[in-house]
């Protein structure tokens, strides 16, 4: 087994994230939400969308989760911001073709933000990558499921 | 004399590296390693034994038969189980409680009956007894957990009733290491003539077991938590019990005769050991007890205990960690987690150092629910660790703190 770089997965982008999440807390108004779940570990984390027209006007969430997933979570929800539901489905096709080979420089696509670089060190943590799609597997989940 | 350093000997992951550091292994409570003898029992029966058991004729398949058999013996004495036929291979403690749930379920359940479990429950001992109820319209009552992560004995004693058919617990806690007084809540149940069920998955590596003198109905436990390998455990049920319970699995090898007007079944050992088994499991397992027998084993047990106390001593001066299940009487596993630092974290930052812990909710929700916690770290030790590993992983955790600006 060769040495892993432990500060390559705790990016300083990462951490600032996990630290002081964007976005943090519930909607006052929203009209999809989902809480999602990492069975294996326990993660948890509720995401608040608020759809109008087609369009994502605004994500908020809540969690009980490692730092990879509140990075995760912060940072999607910047990146979602005013952004059609077209976009939304391409974006998440963007985050998990990258984060299934992290490393392969053909596999990252700039549309979807450079920031997101960050995770590029999942390559060899790969037990953490279902820490950092766990936020995006719930917005799914989230819009296939209309609050009533 | 006990000698941690000869005794790692034995154990040839131990001198492995991992992230370019030695291996420091304290995921013991997940599954134990294997001493150099397992290893070769397993081997060498492939190598030199390998036939079918109590099928063939041919010597080869006879002197399986033999060993495959012996093992049975070998479990019944290590356990002090009264009858050899009172031991059942099964592929762990889940099977052997999934077999005994499936049972109750079908031959002693009915409506209106209660089974008694806890919440510091595996999720093994508590989801078969969900189904069994739902399958039997019994209802299933869970004994509750206290501050410290010592069982109520108080409400025990008070939801033990006429309707209780069957009291289930954990003897060693995997999640917190508490260590329950099973003589007297055995003692308790059975004065209500309620039988009792005791998930051993922990224990049998950590205590002497003497099932005679401890007078349970039933004892399971899982080979690779015992230094075994993994796919092979045992039921071990008292023979009028066995012998009321109906199959679990059925097909070859626990049949006495087969016949289209009615199939009659083996007795005991054989009536729940339906396909062919994990052969080679089994004779690994029973190196692996036999390895026990051959270490001084009540000084493994005591330099276990100096470890549990001095890693209690060593994690509780790190500002900002609390230990989660403080009861009096704990086997050498601690969990722990941090104000601000999620157990994942920890777990991965530790895994850089070559530091092989467990994190999450160790497959009891309900117990880490009660504490309002989704997931912890947990640190499990077993008789071939050290003090300097414990000094590893304290200086590794106080290294993870500052990397976080905790
Ligand atoms: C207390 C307890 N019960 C049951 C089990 C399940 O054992 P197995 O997965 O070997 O069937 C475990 C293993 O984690 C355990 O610790």
């Amino acid at each position: 087994m060769t040495k892993v770089d432990i500060a390559s997965l705790y990016h300083n982008i990462i951490i600032d994230h996990a630290k002081s999440p964007d976005n943090y807390g519930k909607l006052d108004t929203y009209t999809h939400f989902y809480e999602g779940h990492n069975a294996l570990c326990g993660d948890k984390i509720i995401v608040y969308l608020k759809v109008e027209d087609s369009k994502i006007k605004e994500m908020k969430f809540e969690s009980a989760a490692c730092a990879i997933c509140n990075a995760s979570s912060s940072m999607l929800s910047d990146r979602v911001k005013d952004i059609s539901i077209k976009e939304w489905e391409s974006i998440l096709s963007y985050f998990r073709r990258f984060i299934a080979s992290p490393q392969n420089p053909l596999s990252f696509n700039n549309r979807l933000g450079k920031s997101f670089l960050a995770f590029k060190a999942l390559e060899d943590f790969p037990a953490r990558k279902k820490c950092a799609l766990l936020p995006w597997e719930t917005l799914e989940y989230a819009l296939s499921e209309k609050v009533n | 004399m006990f000698d941690v350093q000869s005794i790692r000997n034995d154990f040839p992951i131990l001198s492995t590296l991992m992230n370019e550091k030695p291996l420091v292994y304290l995921d013991n409570a997940s599954t134990s390693q294997k001493p150099s003898v397992v290893i070769d029992a397993v081997s060498s029966f492939y190598k030199k034994s390998n036939s079918n058991i109590h099928r063939g004729v041919f010597k080869l398949s006879e002197q399986s038969t033999e060993k495959y058999e012996t093992a049975r013996n070998t479990m019944a004495n290590f356990l002090n189980a009264n009858k050899r036929e009172e031991i059942i291979f099964t592929k762990g403690v889940t099977e052997a409680i999934n077999l005994i749930a499936n049972g109750f379920a079908h031959s002693i359940l009915n409506k209106g009956d209660e089974i008694l479990i806890t919440e510091m429950e595996h999720h093994a001992n508590i989801v078969p007894w969900q189904i069994a109820c739902e399958q039997s319209g019994a209802t299933l009552k869970i004994v509750p957990v206290l501050d410290d992560g010592s069982l109520d004995i108080e409400t025990f004693s008070k939801l033990l009733n006429k309707r209780t058919k069957l009291f289930c617990v954990v003897h060693i806690s995997n999640a917190l290491g508490t260590i329950n007084p099973i003589e007297e809540l055995i003692n308790k149940a059975h004065q209500m003539d309620v039988p009792v069920l005791i998930d051993g998955a922990q224990s049998a590596s950590h205590l002497n077991i003497d099932l005679q003198s401890l007078d349970c109905e039933f004892f399971v436990l899982s080979g690779h938590k015992l230094f075994g390998p993994t796919g092979v455990g045992i039921l071990y049920g008292k023979e009028c019990w066995l012998e009321k319970l109906p199959p679990y699995q059925s097909g070859g090898d626990m049949i006495e005769k087969v016949d289209f007007g009615g199939t009659k079944y083996k007795s005991i050992p054989g009536k729940f050991e339906a396909g062919t088994p994990n052969i080679s499991g089994v004779l690994g397992l029973s190196k692996a007890v036999n390895y026990l027998c051959s270490i001084d084993f009540q000084g493994a047990i005591s330099h276990e205990n100096k470890l549990l106390e001095y890693a209690t001593k060593t994690l509780e001066s790190i500002p900002g960690l609390r230990i989660i299940g403080t009861a009096s009487d704990k086997a050498s596993i601690i969990s722990f987690v941090f104000n601000g630092i999620h157990a994942h974290d920890v777990g991965t930052f530790l895994d850089a150092g070559g530091i092989a812990i467990r994190t999450g909710h160790h497959c009891t929700m309900p117990l880490l629910k009660r504490f309002s916690l989704p997931a912890t770290a947990r640190a499990s030790f077993s008789f071939y660790n050290t003090f300097e590993e414990i000094d590893i992983l304290s200086n590794n955790l106080r290294a993870m703190k500052r990397y976080f600006h905790d």
